[in-house]
């Protein structure tokens, strides 16, 4: 093979304008066949778009795309899938309504005389997915499935659809331990068959198990194709970057004495007899895998039913609603931020004061001024990225978007807020700045709690941390030097205590 | 679900519960719709006339103003297996449809109004060409005799192009206007849909567009009634003790509110036409003669109302009152709510 | 230049209405004059004053197909009471609190119970009707007319201070009045969140299930206040009056730029819409086209304003 033929696709000076921004600035790269190619760069450096472009949701306003020697331009997703190229997006793109059958012939089902046809490669689809997770059978509804098992159903998919490129955007974003060390498997299984991959993922330990090469993006420009061997992953960072990010716990600077919250013998369907204290000015975590209850212990004090007993400040807290949670001092900062976080179609300034009005009513009214100088006060503090406080949050980056969710919060001014995985899907620059303003508000004298599946989180983060596994609190420790990150994944992972 | 819930009542509070008894005769009257009073009183009328003249019992079934309607009443009539259903269609395809269906069932049919193509059954034809044309001598006459000086330009509201209506109501009527004033023009037609708020609106726009109308015809009351309610607000409406100053708004039906601003001396709506008794009578007749095998099924026959043409100058208000009482049951006193 | 780019819809609408007077101007000697405005006006009022509330109610992602119904009911309740000895101003306040429960009811079920509105307003829209053809009933005849006391018409038709007709100066206040909720009011503010996201707004604290229930209510109570209105100025009440009253609302939105799907909108646009309706209806009435074209001709507004202004979208979005 000479060097033409190795490369499957060929990127030549790609450029994409969007009124007022330019979202690619001429990106050049080629991609061997049968490698795992990744892409990296911070939130807004332009690799959504580069997918969208890629995988034929947009056309490019410049350049052009070489698909096994010759011109990509596909219309229309369908278009690059019939030439090849298949995409898992980021945000899950499923049917809840529909089994996990109908939504693998979703697009590609046969038609006869206008009615669909079953897709015959069935058989495929279900040897496919037995071997990623037996639970999962073809006649199942979606929507009673876990994000994990939908995402899998995802990839499903694309391998149904024979494609000989595979995009994976943040496949495991959403995925627990094991279930991202299976996918990783799979990937590799898929090159070996000869399969080319482009693979996205902020998770940079995952760059390094999976990847061959890497394309670096900032503020959407190349900074560079490198291969991954040899390279370290503080190189790496600094490629996105252009400053080395290195997170080391910095234990908040609060006594951390006095409890402002009592949990004891807290229990629902899925969680069993769960007992934790919080420390005002304390940064608590919990951690476990997908699936350990974390996410059910957020509910719980955010409104959602239980049996036991929970203390604010010594008092027996009972409330039925969100909304009696947020009136006794507590603030959420949910885990599906498009779905329960933002309201896309409103701009940043409109987002901001949502969750208490009062800090842009004067004399009982809203005034335009304050709600200006609270949106310039937030964009400010957190640094979100927008053309200006009237854009909408939905065409944000998933990092801003996030900030705008965790401004919303900051400005009830919560004595107690909630942090359901602050920075999942958001770039490290940002995620360093999400970090700081947590740790800032534990200074404060503020009390957080940080649910998170990524353990670099709650260790560089949290001042103690709650291992969950199965709907129990297995332990809870304090953060410091002796912390072994291989005796937490052992508690996890169901180790007894 | 709300036009079931008009037929439950209406049919709960006219009919005696369906008891068919083999010795009773059955009838089945089908409205053209029961949202007017023209149709709600012609039901009550039905009614009246079967059980006193007849002892039969009545069943009735509202049309809804559709076609569609119309012919499901039909058909659910025939499973009743009454003895006679009289039918007020909404268009001449239908007409024959109902007809043929009633027939093949052996069960005798009326039509009214909407003159049939198919002429195989009974039909009762209230003469209303000549009440219109009539209202529009009148008009005429009475309005050139005050206002000689102003050519006549006349105002139409109707149902939105209903051919019957074309030949028993609007037509005569400009013919009438004609006989008497050649020049009269037609400045302005459009449709009333039958409702007073409409008419109200669109013969704002119309005066609006021609301020020169001086004779306005509405296809039924209501819809005149709305043009009176245009002509108040724009400050015109208005008569000098019978002589008209600005227009002469004609009608027709005949109801009690009609008839109240019709006998206000001071009110431009003057003249009306209507029959509800005759019609209703003729068809119960023409239905229990046919069912009790003295008249031909099938035969076609043109069985002539009257329908009688009332206007402020020519109709005594002892008359309206009892036009009143004979069509629509009126108990109250015309005079008396006058003088309110 | 930032309100070109802030609303394109608004902006065809402008072009259009102003096309619209224009040409009518040239097209028809009678246009031009405060009467024919006062005309439109008039007959828009009743579309406007429902549709100001009905459009905040959108914009939280829900609507109101019922407003028909209650109009004709809140009609004919007004009327019969009045006949029957109730005094005007008294009859007015029951038949709007009256009004308010059948908004009651729309929020009982939509809002609370969670059934979809299309379902749950239309079981109002035939209720309400049904009850006002009961009450015509009650009363003896297809509609209430005879024996409506001199001021039950006086109040619709006595201008205010001798100049504007009364139903225009509540609709100029009801515009008014959910312009300022919609700009300067936490209702508002919510409202508008509400129909972006509603999980987010419940987890943001917003009453969502209160504010939905509210804007029902008060979409009922325009809707009584309307029919008292109507029923007073044409000094009929008839039980069947507003039938397809709910499409004409709804497409007076929806011309303004209101998401059926929430969010997005503005009572201003909302106006704007109607008016281009009104206009077109009233043109064509003065130039004495006959009814089905305006048919044809309404159907073809909606349509080809909505390309339209998704063109510009596109332009500025490009």
């Amino acid at each position: 093979m000479n060097g033409q033929d190795e490369n499957i696709i060929e990127i030549r000076g790609i450029e994409k304008s969007f009124p007022g921004v330019k979202a690619l600035k001429g990106v050049s790269f080629g991609v061997k066949r049968g490698t795992v190619h990744c892409i990296v760069g911070e939130n807004g450096a332009g690799k959504s778009t580069f997918i969208k472009i890629l995988t034929g949701a947009q056309p490019a306003t410049r350049g052009e795309i070489k698909l096994g020697g010759k011109p990509f331009s596909p219309h229309h997703v369908s278009d690059a899938i019939h030439q090849g190229i298949s995409c898992l997006y980021q945000e899950l793109n499923i049917v809840d309504e529909l089994t996990v059958e109908e939504n693998i012939s979703l697009g590609q089902e046969k038609h006869k005389f206008l009615f669909p046809q079953k897709a015959d490669n069935l058989e495929k689809a279900g040897a496919i997915l037995a071997d990623f997770d037996s639970t999962v059978s073809l006649g199942d509804r979606v929507g009673s499935l876990s994000v994990a098992q939908k995402q899998i159903v995802e990839i499903t998919r694309a391998l149904v659809a024979e494609c000989s490129v595979l995009v994976m955007d943040e496949p495991t974003a959403a995925l627990s331990l094991g279930e991202t060390t299976k996918i990783m498997q799979v990937i590799e299984r898929l090159r070996e068959a000869g399969m080319t991959i482009i693979f996205i993922s902020h998770k940079l330990s995952e760059i390094f198990e999976i990847g061959d090469t890497v394309t670096v993006l900032r503020d959407g420009e190349m900074v560079g194709t490198q291969s991954l061997e040899g390279m370290s992953q503080p190189d790496l960072v600094r490629m996105m970057l252009g400053k080395v990010v290195a997170e080391e716990y910095i234990p908040s600077t609060g006594a951390r004495d006095q409890a402002v919250l009592e949990a004891r013998g807290v229990s629902t369907r899925k969680l069993k007899d769960v007992n934790f204290d919080l420390m005002k000015g304390e940064i608590l975590g919990f951690y476990g895998l997908l699936g350990a209850g974390k996410t059910e212990v957020a509910e719980v004090l955010f409104g959602h039913e239980y049996r036991g007993e929970i203390k604010r400040d010594g008092r027996v807290l009972r409330f039925r609603t969100e909304r009696d949670a947020l009136r006794a001092g507590f603030a959420l900062v949910p885990e599906e931020r498009r779905e329960e976080g933002i309201f896309g179609l409103l701009s940043v300034m409109r987002n901001i004061p949502l969750m208490n009005l009062k800090t842009v009513m004067r004399r009982g009214l809203v005034s335009g001024k304050a709600e200006r100088d609270l949106a310039d006060k937030y964009i400010d503090l957190l640094q979100i990225a927008t053309s200006g406080r009237n854009h909408p949050v939905a065409l944000l980056s998933g990092g801003n978007q996030q900030k705008v969710v965790i401004a919303k919060c900051l400005n009830r001014d919560a004595d107690i807020i909630l942090m359901d995985e602050p920075t999942r899907g958001v770039d490290i620059g940002a995620k360093q700045e999400i970090h700081n303003i947590i740790r800032d508000l534990a200074n404060k004298g503020k009390s957080v709690i940080v649910f998170s599946s990524e353990l670099q989180e709650i260790t560089g983060l949290c001042d103690r941390m709650v291992l969950m596994y199965d709907g129990m609190v297995r332990e809870t420790l304090r953060n410091g030097d002796e912390l072994s990150t291989d005796y937490i994944l052992e508690v996890v992972a169901g180790k007894e205590a | 679900m709300k036009k079931l819930l008009t037929t439950a009542v209406v049919a709960a509070g006219l009919t005696a519960t369906a008891a068919m008894a083999d010795d009773v005769l059955v009838l089945g009257k089908i409205p053209y719709t029961l949202e007017h009073s023209y149709h709600q009183s012609i039901v009550e009328m039905f009614a009246d006339h079967a059980d006193k003249y007849y002892g039969a019992k009545t069943i009735v079934v509202d049309g809804q103003a559709n076609s569609d309607t119309t012919l499901s009443a039909v058909e659910n009539l025939i499973a009743q297996g009454v003895d006679g259903i009289a039918l007020h269609s909404p268009d001449i395809g239908m007409t024959a449809a109902a007809v043929a269906k009633a027939h093949a069932a052996g069960i005798p049919i009326t039509t009214t109004l909407i003159y049939p193509e198919t002429k195989n059954a009974p039909h009762i034809a209230p003469q209303e060409a000549l009440s219109s044309h009539r209202e529009g001598v009148v008009a005429a006459e009475k309005w050139i005799a005050a206002n000689p000086d102003k050519p006549i330009e006349i105002a139409i509201l109707d149902f939105g192009g209903f051919e019957q209506v074309v030949h028993l109501r609007t037509g005569p009527f400009v013919a009438g206007v004609k006989s008497i004033a050649p020049d009269a023009k037609v400045v302005a037609q459009q449709n009333g849909f039958g409702n007073t708020v409409k008419s109200m609106e669109i013969m704002l726009d119309i005066l609006q567009a021609n301020p020169g109308v001086n004779i306005i015809f509405g296809g039924n009351d209501d819809m005149a009634l709305g043009a009176l309610a245009a002509a108040e607000q724009l400050g015109r409406g208005k008569m000098d003790n019978g002589v008209p100053l600005t227009e002469i708004i004609a009608g027709v039906d005949g109801g009690e509110n009609a008839m109240i601003k019709i006998f206000d001396p001071n009110s431009s709506f003057k003249l009306t036409q209507g029959q509800v008794r005759d019609n209703a009578r003729a068809e119960v007749d023409t239905l229990v003669a046919m069912a009790r095998g003295e008249l031909a099924i099938d035969a076609w026959m043109e069985i002539p109302t009257l329908s009688q043409e009332i206007d402020y100058w020519n109709t005594t208000l002892a008359g309206a009152q009892r036009f009143l009482q004979e069509n629509f049951k009126f108990e109250g006193n015309l005079a008396e709510l006058l003088a309110n | 230049m930032r309100f070109l780019h802030a609303d394109p819809q608004k902006v065809v609408l402008i072009g259009i209405l102003a096309a619209l007077i224009v040409g009518l101007t040239f097209a028809s000697p009678h246009f031009l004059s405060v009467t024919n405005f006062t005309n439109v006006l008039l007959k828009v009022a009743v579309i406007v004053i429902i549709a100001s509330a009905a459009n905040l109610l959108m914009v939280t992602g829900n609507f109101d197909l019922s407003v028909g119904s209650v109009l004709a009911f809140s009609g004919i309740l007004h009327a019969y009471m009045s006949k029957h000895g109730v005094a005007i101003e008294l009859s007015i306040l029951i038949t709007l609190i009256v009004a308010m429960g059948w908004g009651g009811l729309n929020a009982l079920t939509v809002s609370v119970i969670g059934i979809n509105p299309v379902i749950a307003t239309v079981g109002t829209l035939f209720i309400a009707r049904g009850f006002a053809l009961l009450i015509a009933r009650w009363d003896g005849g297809a509609n209430i007319m005879l024996g409506l006391p001199r001021d039950f018409v006086d109040f619709g038709r006595d201008p205010v201070f001798g100049l504007i007709p009364l139903a225009i100066v509540v609709m100029v206040a009801a515009v008014g009045t959910f312009i300022f909720i919609e700009k300067k009011t936490a209702l508002g503010r919510k409202a508008y969140a509400i129909g972006a996201n509603l999980k987010s707004a419940k987890l943001s604290g917003i009453n969502t299930v209160g504010i939905v229930s509210l804007l029902y209510v008060l979409v009922a109570l325009f809707a009584g206040l309307s029919g008292v209105l109507q029923t007073s100025r044409v000094g009929l009440a008839a039980p069947t009056v507003g039938k397809g009253l709910e499409f004409d609302v709804i497409v007076a939105i929806i011309l303004g730029g209101t998401s059926m799907l929430g969010g997005v909108g503005s009572t201003f646009g909302m106006l704007l819409g109607a008016l281009v309706v009104g206009f077109t209806a009233n043109g064509m009435v003065l130039l004495g086209i006959p009814f089905y074209f305006q048919t044809i001709a309404y159907g073809g507004i909606l349509i080809g304003t909505l390309l339209l202004s998704r063109k510009f979208d596109a332009k500025a979005a490009a």
